[in-house]
């Protein structure tokens, strides 16, 4: 049982929801609401350009896993992200930000 | 179909001939690689069956004993190269500085900081010094130093070794560690063995650079490096034994540093990846070990990280020069960051052992420190309380003893005035990830504003970079620092702060700093155990950087010292310790570094020599208005 939230995006990218436990007290899920629109908006600028996927007309945004998303580690496990995602780019502030996203971003079906 | 047969058999030979040339390509490279560590671990064996035999509380059997703790230690240094780069955790233990060292690395940087415990070589060199040895314990730490080094032949490890990327990556590392601690006698408790290990570790990179070449022909050590390398070992093997008479200046600015710049080159032409955190704060772009742009220390820019166009960041520069001067931050709207931070004063307060308290009676509890270079520092303030700029300026602000404002009132306050508000807007665009101005947006234009006073370099950054001459004093005096007069130790190249290569740390001392000039008590200030309680970080502080510093006095954290010369007199009489104060974890030795007065003298001409070209910063003429009337009274750059 999950609570879902739903965010509009006015882009050709996929409409994200959210899913996150159903236990989590509601003040605090404002909370991580807040830190996920702003992993998505970070993640729209630093990453998608490599990580979505086409599909028609939109682009969806990949499902990781938990293994993928170990922070600071991020840097180096993709040779890639030593030039795309250095700390003078994305900070480590940011870097949690679109790692708790990606988090909760609702599995694509 | 027969012709598919063939195009796939053909495909597979190619294949196979590609591996088996991958194979005897690196064979002499993973020989060497072998070889190395496995002379390691027959040191190390060796030193542990002579532990055994030997009494190690005779004469004899300790001399015994340190005999084969420096035949391991050539070992180790005779691979050092890979060693340190490629595992750094598995080379604490085989050769750590300190039993117990506290960490909060920048890659961990919202992690408490945890504790990690040497072993070694070097532990083990200082604890046979000790009153009645135990064998157990020593032996212990040889057992800890040989069970890391069999890291070094992990899968995980030897694959990197597959392609020549870890090379130049393992090089530059062993470059920046030439410059800055090599030749110092850190890691190394006898300084007569300083520059015989130094020369162990040339010779036996010389021999690796031929394997590397034999084995990577495709991307090769260039033939320049190797000949400058060549004369970097002739220059080695005429200098005196003695670190104290290195000549520490030409060895870093002949040779060093121009061989850190071919390898930038190299790194850049070959195209090298890094696989490693070891990398994390290293910038393949610097030109230079004493470029400043050689490692981010801090995000200087906050939110605005992804702006790179100059006249937006002109624009951000500007507003928070006007925030800088602006007591509208403070709670009482008299206050500001130059109250403390006088530009004038090369970003300190230079009147004052410590500055005015916020009820402008008292004074506060620590010094203001500069804040040039602030931003080549990992963690911020004196105790390491926070990990960026931006926390610790919103610290101050909100600090009840400081500007004593909260966030939701500088906010209200700053965008009641339309220029502010007017800017900021503007700005938006460039943090899509906020809807709307905020905290962040104030902070990080005031820490862009600051930093950009730390982008000048000093006459000794132009001399090592071969651009300007500098005195034989001054020269003198560098080789004091690095020599004789330890500060290098702890004040590294290049920035001479304590953050050593690979520059992803902070690193904090005891030195036992007196309460007043007349050595009465120790300081109370508890330092870094405050922010992390544990007996060794008790009265710790964060090492601090030597730039500037004719510029910055008072000195130390609580100010007590006025001059230089106060300053050089306590080290050399052994900080604390020295000076008859009982502190008992102190990392400064107690012994007097017997330094000359010519020798003081020349030490402060080097010292002068690190004073930046600082731009004269001329306060603004008015401060933006707002529509709330009472605050249109406020003064540029506050009251007190």
């Amino acid at each position: 049982m999950a609570m879902i939230t739903c965010i509009a995006y006015a882009g050709q990218r996929s409409k994200v929801r959210y899913e996150f436990p159903a236990n989590m007290p509601d003040a605090v899920k404002q909370e991580y609401i807040k830190q996920c629109d702003k992993g998505l908006a970070l993640y729209d600028i630093n990453c998608s350009g490599c990580h979505n996927t086409p599909a028609g007309k939109r682009s969806v945004i990949p499902d990781f896993s938990q293994d993928q998303l170990i922070g600071y580690e991020l840097r180096v496990k993709n040779p890639k992200h030593e030039s795309s995602i250095p700390e003078t780019t994305v900070t480590a502030e940011e870097l949690g930000l679109i790692m708790t996203f990606l988090t909760y971003k609702k599995k694509n079906e | 179909m027969i012709k598919c047969y063939l195009v796939t058999i053909c495909l597979a030979l190619a294949a196979s001939l590609l591996i088996s040339f991958k194979d005897n390509g690196s064979a002499d490279y993973l020989s060497a690689y072998n070889s190395a560590i496995a002379q390691v671990q027959v040191t190390q064996k060796q030193l542990i069956a002579g532990i055994g035999a030997s009494d190690i509380n005779s004469e004899n059997g300790k001399r015994e004993v340190r005999n084969k703790i420096e035949d391991a230690r050539n070992a180790m240094k005779a691979a050092d190269i890979w060693l340190r780069y490629l595992e750094p955790q598995a080379y604490r233990r085989i050769n750590g500085p300190l039993p117990v060292e506290w960490e909060t690395e920048v890659f961990e940087k919202f992690e408490k900081p945890y504790k990690r415990e040497g072993t070694g070589l070097t532990l083990a060199t200082l604890y046979l010094d000790e009153e009645k040895p135990v064998k157990d314990s020593l032996l212990s730490l040889i057992q800890s130093s040989l069970s890391a080094t069999s890291v070094y032949s992990a899968n995980s490890i030897t694959g990197e070794l597959q392609t020549y990327h870890h090379f130049y990556l393992c090089n530059r590392l062993w470059l920046l560690n030439l410059a800055a601690i090599y030749t110092t006698g850190f890691e190394c408790p006898d300084p007569t063995l300083v520059i015989p290990e130094l020369r162990i570790m040339l010779s036996a990179n010389r021999n690796i650079y031929t394997a590397f070449n034999a084995s990577f022909p495709a991307t090769p050590i260039t033939a320049d490096y190797l000949s400058l390398y060549g004369r970097m070992n002739e220059f080695v093997n005429t200098q005196p034994h003695d670190i104290n008479h290195f000549d520490h200046f030409k060895f870093i600015r002949d040779y060093v540093n121009p061989l850190f710049i071919i390898n930038q080159q190299l790194i850049a032409r070959y195209h090298v990846v890094s696989h490693s955190l070891v990398d994390y704060s290293l910038n393949k772009n610097a030109v230079s070990v004493f470029d400043k742009n050689l490692y981010p220390g801090q995000n200087s820019k906050g939110v605005f990280i992804r702006v790179t166009n100059d006249s937006v960041l002109a624009e951000i520069e500007q507003v928070g020069k006007l925030l800088f001067h602006d007591p509208i931050l403070s709670g009482n709207n008299m206050r500001t960051c130059a109250s403390c931070h006088k530009p004038g004063q090369f970003f300190t307060d230079t009147a004052f052992a410590t500055s005015l308290h916020y009820n402008r009676v008292d004074r506060l509890a620590r010094n203001s420190p500069t804040l040039l270079n602030s931003s080549y520092n990992h963690l911020v303030m004196l105790d390491g309380k926070h990990s960026n700029l931006q926390d610790q300026t919103k610290a101050v602000i909100s600090n009840p003893d400081e500007m004593g404002c909260s966030e939701k009132e500088v906010l209200r306050k700053v965008l009641s005035c339309k220029q502010y508000s007017h800017i900021f807007c503007k700005l938006l665009t460039y943090t899509p990830a906020e809807k709307e101005i905020t905290y962040d947006h104030i902070v990080s234009a005031i820490t862009w504003y600051y930093s950009q006073f730390s982008r000048q370099s000093a006459p000794f950054d132009g001399a090592m970079n071969k651009a300007r001459n500098v005195s034989q004093s001054i020269q003198s005096g560098f080789n004091l620092f690095m020599g004789k007069a330890q500060c290098a130790t702890c004040h590294f190249v290049p920035q001479f702060n304590g953050v050593k290569p690979p520059y992803v740390g902070s690193e904090f001392e005891v030195i036992g700093v007196p309460e007043t000039i007349s050595y009465l008590s120790l300081s109370k200030d508890k330092g870094r155990y405050v922010m992390n309680p544990a007996k060794e970080t008790m009265n710790a502080f964060r090492t601090g950087t030597v730039r500037n510093s004719a510029h910055t006095m008072p000195y130390m954290h609580n100010g007590v010292f006025t001059t230089m010369e106060q300053v050089i007199d306590f080290y050399d009489g052994g900080g604390g310790n020295g000076h008859g104060l009982n502190v008992a974890n102190q990392t400064l030795s107690a012994d007097s570094l017997k330094l000359t007065p010519v020798e003081k003298k020349d030490l402060i001409a080097f010292i002068n020599s690190l004073n930046e070209e600082i731009p004269t910063e001329i306060a603004p003429v008015s401060l933006p208005k707002s529509r709330v009337k009472a605050l249109n009274s406020r003064k540029v750059g506050g009251i007190y």
